[in-house]
């Protein structure tokens, strides 16, 4: 026997599904060649650690849907309801009113918050009186007085209000 | 013993008369000697050339700021400093040249407009306000002092009406420099500054002055008004009517600044050394919406008291550093806008 032929039929070997003719081949291969010995070490190591791994099993609902929703995807949710009319296309209470609502309100209240914020910050329709006149309008006026301030006989190079104002 | 009496009498009025008559002489000789000062004070812009490492402090509040710088003077208009102090700010170059005052960006190397504009401060001081400035303080003399060994007349300048800002100002007798000033209102000092060192007429290397000026699209020239009437024919609303306001500020020049395509009149009064400001500009329908017609906001902000108030659709800031009573005597002696 070839080392070719062995490693062809090394998982039954290993499983014992072999007839009684092929395994005594294979048996007296294995006495002789070392790098097959070595070959069927390593597969019962892989069996081994394989038997340990957990599969999920899923259902047949999963694939099904998970080939429908793929399928869908490709041709277009609408089209697949003309085209497939039997299969349901049930949506859960969250799925069809919630999910929606809730990214609604979200977006329209991230909207909202903008808004407050950048009119508050100018001043504007929701900004009414002292509060709204503070920020802006004061602190020009200010930083213009300043420039002034100084600027009498005793300044000379007219510039101390302005490094003042600058640092202000 | 009648005639005595009458000969005691009358030495005693003429001692009085001669007593009378030097105090007289020795104030108006000190009036004239100050008069003289001021004017070189006046002047020493124009002819001076100085390099010198100043020192400033300015007080806003509980807020104090400090800046050390090294200046270079070169009469009339050229000037080169760099702040040293504070950390923040060191090796920030700034110049002024033609009336304009630029600064070194620190990343790119180019000169810029300070403030976008020109001119950033008209410090041009002129004569008249030298005869506000007597109406409206009173100086005291004090005695002679050396700053950076230079020998310096010292004054004391304070108002006769309200609670003003006093003054305690050194100047050097042979040049004019200011080379100390304090400023204070009541006991808290508010600004000063001084020269830690100075060379008067040094050697300066003209370089210094030269840049490639950067063609600016947002500078604009800020026009100087010198009469109210000029300056409500360029504004589409009316603008207050006093030429003097309460403790002898007046009229002394006013802008118009564009800000968010509104226009914002600047009117600026001196009463020869401390000034007041009044802001004005015409409100947008949504702005009106912020105010109410005719009632007085009081605040004060960095130091200063600010008193507004909207009329006819018109909004007027009255800004100023006097304590509030003070500036609301100032702000009812405005003539308002009018009709």
């Amino acid at each position: 026997m070839k080392c070719k032929e062995f490693i062809k039929n090394i998982v039954q070997y290993q499983k014992g599904e072999v007839d009684s003719s092929l395994k005594d081949e294979m048996d007296s291969h294995l006495s002789i060649c070392a790098s097959c010995r070595e070959e069927l070490n390593i597969s019962k190591e892989m069996a081994e650690v394989l038997h340990n791994v957990n599969v999920i099993n899923r259902d047949d609902y999963f694939w099904n849907d998970l080939y429908r929703n793929v399928r869908n995807l490709r041709i277009g949710y609408r089209i697949a309801r003309e085209k497939y009319p039997s299969e349901s296309y049930v949506l859960s209470f969250w799925d069809r009113f919630l999910k929606p609502a809730l990214m609604g309100f979200s977006f329209g209240l991230l909207l909202f918050l903008s808004f407050l914020y950048f009119d508050l910050k100018s001043g504007g329709l929701l900004g009414r009186g002292e509060a709204s006149f503070t920020s802006d309008e004061i602190e020009f006026y200010i930083n213009e007085h300043s420039l002034s301030e100084n600027g009498n006989i005793f300044s000379q190079e007219g510039l101390t209000s302005v490094f003042v104002s600058v640092q202000e | 013993m009648r005639n005595f009496l009458k000969i005691s009498v009358c030495i005693i009025l003429v001692c009085t008369g001669i007593l009378i008559s030097l105090s007289l002489k020795l104030f108006s000789y000190q009036r004239k000697d100050f008069k003289a000062l001021l004017e070189k004070v006046i002047l020493c812009p124009e002819v001076v050339n100085y390099w010198g490492i100043k020192e400033v402090e300015s007080y806003r509040g509980e807020q104090k700021f400090y800046i050390k710088y090294e200046i270079i003077y070169l009469a009339p208009d050229r000037m080169w400093m760099k702040y040293i102090k504070p950390d923040k700010l060191s090796d920030r170059e700034v110049i002024r040249r033609n009336g304009r005052l630029y600064s070194k960006n620190r990343r790119s190397g180019r000169f810029s407009l300070e403030r976008g504009r020109y001119p950033v401060i008209d410090f041009e001081i002129k004569k008249e306000n030298l005869r506000l400035l007597f109406k409206n303080y009173k100086i005291n003399f004090h005695e002679d002092e050396i700053v950076s060994n230079r020998e310096n007349a010292v004054f004391e300048i304070e108002s006769r009406s309200c609670k003003k800002p006093r003054m305690n100002v050194w100047i050097d007798y042979e040049t004019g420099l200011v080379m100390k000033y304090e400023q204070y209102f009541g006991e808290n000092k508010i600004n000063s500054y001084w020269f830690d060192e100075i060379k008067i007429n040094p050697e300066i290397d003209k370089d210094i002055f030269s840049f490639k000026e950067r063609f600016d699209k947002k500078s604009t020239d800020l026009k100087d008004y010198f009469s109210l009437e000029s300056i409500e024919k360029d504004v589409d609303f009316p603008v207050v009517k006093s030429k003097e306001v309460a403790y002898g500020y007046v009229f002394y020049k006013g802008n118009i600044t564009l800000r968010r395509n509104n226009k914002i009149v600047h009117l600026l009064y001196t009463d020869g050394l401390d000034n007041i400001s009044i802001f004005m500009n015409r409100l947008s329908r949504r702005d009106r919406q912020r105010f109410d017609e005719g009632e007085i906001k009081i605040r004060t902000e960095r130091g200063r008291t600010v008193i507004s108030k909207m009329e006819n659709n018109v909004h007027l800031s009255l800004i100023g550093g006097l304590e509030k009573k003070d500036m609301m005597q100032i702000f009812f002696s405005i003539n308002n806008t009018g009709k």
